[in-house]
């Protein structure tokens, strides 16, 4: 979630965002929970909207304009950080006496596998769509932004 | 060329999508998280604490008897919080980068320069 929003905003901003939904959900929604609102906002915030940034725009880097190589980019950037934050939780959930190592990380990373996988195919399929209709919307350097082949349409002015 | 759409136009789309997209909230999956799966599968799902206080608990606003409703009004409900304190944020930045602009011509003078990243607007 985070991550695909960072391609658009920028990882700043997507922290930001991501913090008000994720503080919304605790205050008003008593979901999430406000004792692990931190935790919260560092594992689904900060982690993926760095690395997922940093993923997503080396991939643009060495993509040179290929479509296919920006949606793997984008999936593998989605799948990447669900990972790590399901690596952070359970270290949290370890070191704080919760759960043991043993039982925590094995449990979280097998089922986040599967759920980064859904993650991954949103994202790419956004991506896909943005590169289709408004690649400008990615917040990506101009020197390494996609081709404007993507954008041919432009050229059916009246 | 055709026109594009500007951001305004964009916010406004979103926000919209997102009013829209409450309507469906009645068939949003009623399995529990990945953490939250885990937690029940390994026992430590006690350790979780209730909230001290309530507002709309689960996602749906109490006192209204049809649960479908109940859930589509409080997805309402979120985001509009989430749209007014997101506005506010960025009205209250953007202010404080005006702002921050009108400073510039004494810093420069000063001989340091603007830092990027902030600012663009």
């Amino acid at each position: 979630m985070t991550t695909l929003l960072g391609f658009f905003v920028g990882p700043w901003a997507a922290v930001l965002i991501m913090t008000t939904v994720v503080g919304v959900q605790a205050l008003v929604f008593q979901d999430g929970g406000l004792a692990a609102l931190g935790a919260n906002v560092f594992n689904m915030g900060i982690l993926t909207a760095f690395v997922g940034y940093a993923i997503f725009r080396g991939t643009v880097t060495v993509a040179r304009g290929s479509r296919t190589a920006m949606l793997g980019g984008a999936f593998a950037a989605a799948w990447i950080t669900v990972m790590i934050s399901a690596f952070a939780t359970s270290a949290q959930l370890a070191i704080s006496g919760t759960s043991p190592w043993g039982v925590v990380l094995p449990a979280m990373m097998g089922v986040h596998a599967l759920i980064g996988l859904g993650e991954g195919v949103i994202t790419a399929g956004a991506v896909g769509l943005v590169l289709s209709a408004r690649p400008d919307l990615l917040r990506v350097p101009t020197a390494i932004a996609p081709a404007p082949s993507y954008s041919t349409y432009t050229g059916e002015s009246a | 060329m055709r026109k594009r759409a500007g951001w305004a136009a964009l916010v406004a789309a979103g926000v919209g999508l997102a009013l829209l997209i409450t309507l469906f909230s009645p068939f949003a999956s009623s399995s529990p998280d990945g953490l939250n799966k885990v937690a029940q599968d390994k026992g430590f799902h006690q350790a979780e604490k209730g909230p001290s206080y309530e507002i709309i608990p689960g996602y749906s606003l109490p006192g209204i008897d049809n649960p479908h409703l109940a859930k589509i009004l409080s997805g309402i409900i979120g985001v509009l919080i989430v749209t007014a304190i997101g506005l506010a944020a960025g009205y209250g930045m953007r202010r404080a980068a005006r702002s921050r602009a009108a400073e510039q011509p004494l810093s420069n003078a000063s001989g340091t320069t603007p830092s990027g990243g902030a600012g663009r607007t």
